[in-house]
């Protein structure tokens, strides 16, 4: 920019003299900014110096402590992740130790004594590890899950029970990223692993009050907001449904029908028992999304091409909710609760009155106060309710009450359609594969021979043996007992012996199937123990079973707990690894974070930071020029025509 | 005789003539130094002297028969006009100036480092929800923050106010220079009545008052025969003759903001965009000052929507035994969606969740409440509100507080939380909560107003940090730290990072543009008064030249007046 024109008629002594001024201002100036950049260090002292270059430091600035929080995060994540290494090393030394007493001990040079010896130090381990679970990092309980505040492991009469969370706690890593840093006690010690999944699917019926944010979708990605895009005859007529405003399906059937209306057309929504149709009437109609919208997809009334009549929109999987009424559920044919439900965990046992419960939530809590260290909750399909067994140690069976409300619940352990396999903590039934599995002796001294093989349920089963003692001919059945507690065999045939189940050839099926003793006298009812009961496959369970062996001195026991407190070194020994694989990951994203701070860094100083060489030559170039500016001037304007007027 | 008698008078002319230039020259050398004078030039012309023998007319000599002001009116206009513009540009650059240094993001210290401070405390808050510590510390951050916001807000208003003020300054001096302009028009024409002449001082007078005033605002001037000079503002006439019109600066308060407007005292006619150093003012306070107050307002309103949105369905360490709402409403008996109702954030159709737990078993018990608002529902106002609560929520009751606020309080034995149903979490799909200030962490609806919630203040286990109701959880701290990039529907998509970011930007620029504009306004007004100068600036070496012609001229014609003398006398002497 010029400081003052240059083409004149006519140069006057204010013209010289403005300027000399205007000038020596303008240096004056540009030396104040120089030395101001020079006693900052900084390029621009106002961001007006360079709005390009501050905007950038702005988004390097912004940039830079992203980075350094993240950076934060991911140290606070590690250090709690390298605490969680030490204990995990910790339990697996213990683990290992235990095992190798349990190897030792199965021996048959080991005296009784010698294993009620070891058998203490097996508890002062499974004591040891208890301590190791309930540890703390900055004054939270490193294996508690988000429970931290609270003792993760706690002592019960039948063992040491789980009643930490099962969640995660995270960390931001990055603007996306959430990073879980812990190990739930669940996952660390197989605290949690007994499970009683609920097999009935008990999601309600789909209503106009059901809520978006309780559906699956048609997608099974819940119903997301967006605008329908419905058109008639090729296009003749279309019309748009936004939904965005919508809170429920019935919301939606409204809104459908509005825009419908406005846009002077017949085709109408309606809710159905699982979700919406669409009745064009005499139109042909497509539904579709605009642009990258999901929600005709969602609501499982997407067309690809034109649709006469009806178009029957996919199910929208209602869930089940804390909310959900009972009366809802089963498809809103609702569960009679009148019953009530026995749970039995190891020793302890209660009676769950559900004769109150209106909601879900009222059913959960009913369990939950329960006080014999079972959860309940909604399964992650919401469509039913799982059991978890907090107990390590204790074996958790759920029978009726009176009535058949555990298995409408789907919770009750054992029924006609409980897999064999599932038996015995998963270890199902022995039989021969060749020969007959059971022979069941009637009191009038009549036996009756069966054969197991093809039996998947234990329904199958029942049915096996009634086959088999009707071609027999000998008056004996078996039923599932009417709480659920085992399996009934009835004898009619009028003797006065013992009523008894045993085992033939290689197979184990008559204990397996929970078959012990025998009924005599005028008894004529023998009923086998509950078998499908379910217990912790963890360590702690292992280690308490092997304590008992141990006590008991029983070698095939210890080797059976051997074999379990093995895997569960192999168990956590995974776990580790994943410890140290998300430890690693961990530091890998910390080193990234540094690195990147470091390129910002370097950035930044490029933007921000003074060219000092630059800065100095720049200066020395105003100085020169302010010099020779004064000279000049001060010689120029001194001179005049006038002086030589005599 | 005769013949000599007319040399003398040729003489005596030329003297005269000369002398009066050279008076003319001498003025101007005097008044050199004055910008505001206009360079005279004396006007020599030749006289009608006496028939000589055969008709021959050799003239009477020179006289002084003008002095001519060497002015171009075209270029004094441009001249006001600039002048004015680079007042409007200084006033520009004083309002941003001010502005820039409030949003100095690059030290460290501006307003985004504190809203990324806050939104990061609750990054410490996710690591470790159960240290009261890192609470007390989220707390601390985003009281920094509020005031903060408002410390910015107070002094862009101060800007905007500073501005302002100047308004009737200038106002003031410009009814003073319009007083002088009148009465120097009189002087004028009065002056220059029957043809005696220009009055150059006056006139000169007159022009400096006119760039005077050209630099308080855009003026346009026409010069009427008697030599008076009427003056207008757009199609107001503000001077006409010796008549003249009175500006008034009338304060006005919009939004709390003073917005003073300038009128005229006879008509109340306002004079908008008016240029100059009122316009420049005017302009300075409404786009530079008071359109980043919006701004940082806008700014405000969206950190406290989406803090308090995000709070809201999170839940403290510790639960809630009573609670009233930060908001009230203007009537109980209004859609709370509906202006009457007079939220901030007016909320929509959803519902949202309130569990109630028994102290002893900690035993949830979850309600949803529905708001009814939009696709024709009759709509809930606070008071269905209310007796929907009472309704359906065991062990908590509502009532309405006498200053029409919401008030919760839960049975003994028991407390209450929000948006968790006891299994998974969940979202107030109505914003009602926000809306009326229930488990929120901010209070207020703008940069005016923000400040920490006091009830997070006081208590600072509420601070909902968690999703799940668990004291390790601070899965909901996350989502709200996360907001330091997540785009905001408030800010048409943009993160609250991202706006402040875009603001401190606009500011720079403005300022940049304001230095830029005074550089540029004060370049053409140096070309145009360098043209002026070369038109009307006197220069000194010129008039000593002048100086030497009149005086060598009027040599001359003193020797010719000699010369006749003294043929005179050699005529005289032959009578003897």
């Amino acid at each position: 920019m010029a400081i003052s024109p240059i083409r004149f008629t006519r140069v006057t002594q204010n013209l010289r003299s403005d300027l000399v001024l205007r000038t020596i201002q303008r240096t004056q100036r540009d030396l104040f900014l120089e030395q101001s950049r020079l006693a900052t260090g900084q390029a621009f002292v106002a961001a007006s110096e360079n709005p390009v270059a501050a905007a950038r430091v702005l988004d390097l600035t912004d940039s830079g402590a992203r980075q350094a929080r993240f950076a934060l995060n991911l140290q606070y994540a590690d250090n709690f992740l390298s605490a969680t290494d030490v204990s995990i090393t910790d339990t697996s030394d213990l683990i290992i130790q235990a095992h190798t007493i349990a190897s030792q001990d199965v021996g048959s040079l080991i005296s009784a004594d010698e294993r009620a010896a070891d058998a203490e130090i097996i508890a002062s381990i499974r004591r040891q590890l208890q301590n190791v679970g309930n540890r703390q990092f900055g004054g939270r309980y490193l294996f508690a899950g988000r429970e931290t505040t609270s003792l993760p492991f706690v002592d019960t009469r039948d063992g040491i029970a789980y009643v930490g969370d099962t969640g995660e706690l995270t960390t931001r890593a990055g603007d996306d990223p959430i990073e879980p840093f812990n190990i739930p006690g669940n996952l660390l010690f197989g605290a949690l692993t007994s499970r009683v999944q609920g097999v009935a699917n008990l999601s309600p019926a789909l209503t106009a009050e059901t809520r978006l944010e309780d559906l699956a979708g048609a997608a099974g990605r819940g119903v997301r907001r967006g605008v329908l895009v419905i058109s008639e005859n090729a296009g003749q007529r279309s019309f748009t449904v936004d939904i965005n405003t919508a809170d429920t399906i019935g919301d939606i059937v409204e809104l459908f029908n509005q825009a419908a209306t406005a846009a002077g057309s017949a085709v109408t929504a309606a809710v159905t028992d699982q979700g919406i149709d669409i009745n064009g009437g005499s139109s042909s109609v497509t539904v579709t999304d605009v642009g990258t919208g999901t929600v005709a997809g969602d609501l499982g009334v997407r067309t690809n091409s034109p649709v006469n009549g009806v178009i029957t929109g996919l199910s929208l999987g209602p869930r089940i909710t804390t909310l959900t009424p009972l009366l809802d559920l089963d498809g809103g044919n609702g569960i009679d609760l009148s019953g009530g439900i026995r749970i039995t965990n190891g020793s302890q046992s209660a009676l769950i009155d559900l004769s109150e419960a209106e909601t879900v939530q009222d059913l959960l809590n009913a369990i939950n106060t329960s006080d014999v260290f079972v959860v309940a909750r909604i399964n992650d399909a919401g469509t039913g309710l799982d059991l978890i067994n907090q107990a390590s140690g204790a074996i958790l069976s759920v029978t009726e009450n009176t009535g058949t409300t555990a298995l409408a619940l789907g919770l009750r352990s054992l029924h006609e359609d409980t897999p064999l396999s599932s038996l015995n903590f998963g270890r199902g039934i022995t039989l021969d594969p060749t020969d007959f599995d059971v022979q069941i002796s009637a009191k009038d001294g009549q036996t009756v021979d069966v054969n197991l093989d093809g039996a998947v349920t234990v329904g199958d089963a029942i049915e096996a043996i009634n086959d088999a003692a009707t071609t027999a001919g000998v008056n004996v059945m078996a039923s599932v007992t009417d709480d659920g507690s085992g399996i009934r065999l009835e004898d009619s045939t009028g003797g006065t012996g013992a009523l008894s189940v045993i085992s033939l050839n290689q197979s184990t099926a008559s204990a397996d199937l929970g078959f012990t003793g025998s009924a005599t006298g005028m008894v004529t009812e023998l009923v086998s123990a509950n078998a499908a009961g379910s217990r912790t496959e963890g360590v702690l369970s292992a280690l308490s079973d092997l304590e008992a062996a141990l006590r008991r001195d029983d070698t095939r026991a210890i080797s059976e707990a051997a074999e379990r407190v093995n895997r569960h070194q192999n168990e956590v020994t995974r776990v580790h690894g994943v410890v140290g694989a998300r430890s690693q990951g961990m530091r890998a994203k910390m080193q990234q974070m540094q690195d990147a701070s470091q390129t910002t860094e370097i950035f930044l100083s490029q933007a921000r930071d003074l060219d000092y060489p630059q800065t100095v030559t720049r200066l020395q170039s105003l100085q020169t020029q302010l010099e020779a500016n004064l000279q000049t001037s001060s010689t120029l304007l001194n001179l005049s025509l006038m002086d030589f007027l005599g | 005789m005769g013949l000599l008698n007319s040399a003398l008078h040729i003489g005596r002319n030329a003297i005269l003539g000369y002398q009066a230039a050279m008076e003319v020259i001498g003025n101007n050398v005097s008044s050199s130094a004055s910008p505001d004078y206009t360079r005279l030039t004396p006007q020599l012309d030749p006289q009608q002297g006496l028939s000589l023998t055969r008709g021959l007319q050799p003239g009477a000599g020179v006289a002084l028969t003008d002095i001519q002001r060497n002015i171009d009116e075209a270029l004094e206009s441009q001249l006001r006009l600039a002048v004015g513009s680079r007042e409007a540009a200084f006033a520009r650059q004083a309002t941003i100036g001010q502005v820039e240094v409030l949003f100095d993001e690059t030290s460290g210290s501006g307003l985004s480092s504190q809203i990324r401070d806050f939104l990061h405390a609750f990054d410490e808050l996710q690591n470790s929800p159960e240290d009261p510590a890192i609470r007390d510390l989220v707390v601390a951050r985003g009281a920094t923050t509020a005031q903060s916001f408002r410390a910015l807000r107070d002094n862009l208003a101060n800007a905007g106010e500073a501005a302002d003020s100047q308004i009737a300054d200038v106002v003031a001096a410009a009814n003073e220079l319009v007083g002088e302009l009148g009465g120097l028009n009189q002087q004028i024409t009065r002056s220059e009545a029957g043809g005696a002449g220009l009055a150059t001082g006056l006139r000169d007078q007159r022009d400096a008052l006119l760039r005077d005033l050209g630099q308080l605002f855009d003026v346009t001037t026409h010069e009427q025969p008697n030599g008076a000079l009427n003056i207008y503002i757009g199609s107001e006439a503000l001077v006409q003759g010796s008549a003249i019109r009175t500006l008034v600066a009338v304060e006005q308060i919009s939004d709390e903001l003073a917005r003073t407007a300038v009128r005229f005292v006879d008509n109340g006619a306002e004079i908008s965009q008016p240029g100059g150093r009122l316009g420049g003012l005017m302009t300075s306070r409404d786009d530079l000052a008071y359109a980043r107050l919006s701004d940082v307002d806008r700014l405000g309103n969206a950190l406290i929507a989406e803090v308090n949105g995000l709070h809201a369905d999170g839940q403290g360490a510790i639960g809630f035994q009573s609670v009233v709402s930060s908001n009230d409403v203007l009537s109980t008996g209004a859609p709370l969606d509906s202006v009457e109702a007079g939220l901030e954030f007016p909320p929509q159709r959803g519902g949202f969740y309130i569990t109630v737990y028994d102290e002893a078993t900690r035993t949830p018990r979850t309600q949803r409440i529905d708001v009814t608002l939009g696709v024709g529902a009759s709509g809930t106002t606070l008071d269905s509100l209310v007796a929907d609560i009472n309704a359906q929520v065991t062990g908590v009751t509502a009532d309405i507080t006498a200053d029409q606020r919401l008030r919760l309080t839960s049975a003994d034995g028991s407390f209450f939380t929000f948006g968790f149903d006891g299994n998974q979490p969940r979202t107030d799909t109505s914003g009602v909560l926000a809306a009326l200030g229930i488990n929120t962490f901010f209070t207020g609806g703008s940069a005016r107003d923000i400040a920490v919630n006091p009830v997070m203040e006081s208590e600072p286990r509420l601070l909902a940090a968690a999703g799940a109701f668990l004291p390790g959880d601070g899965g909901n701290a996350g989502r709200i730290a996360a907001l330091d990039t997540t785009s905001s529907e408030f800010l048409d998509g943009i993160s609250l990072l991202g706006f402040q970011k875009n603001m401190a930007a606009g500011v720079a620029l403005d300022a940049s543009h304001a230095n830029e504009e005074v550089d540029t306004t004060d370049s053409i007004v140096a070309s145009l008064s360098a043209q002026r100068e070369a038109v009307s600036g006197v220069n000194l070496d010129e008039e000593a030249i002048s100086l030497l012609k009149f005086e060598r001229a009027f040599q001359g014609a003193a020797r010719f007046v000699s010369v006749v003398d003294d043929l005179l006398g050699e005529l005289v002497a032959l009578v003897r």
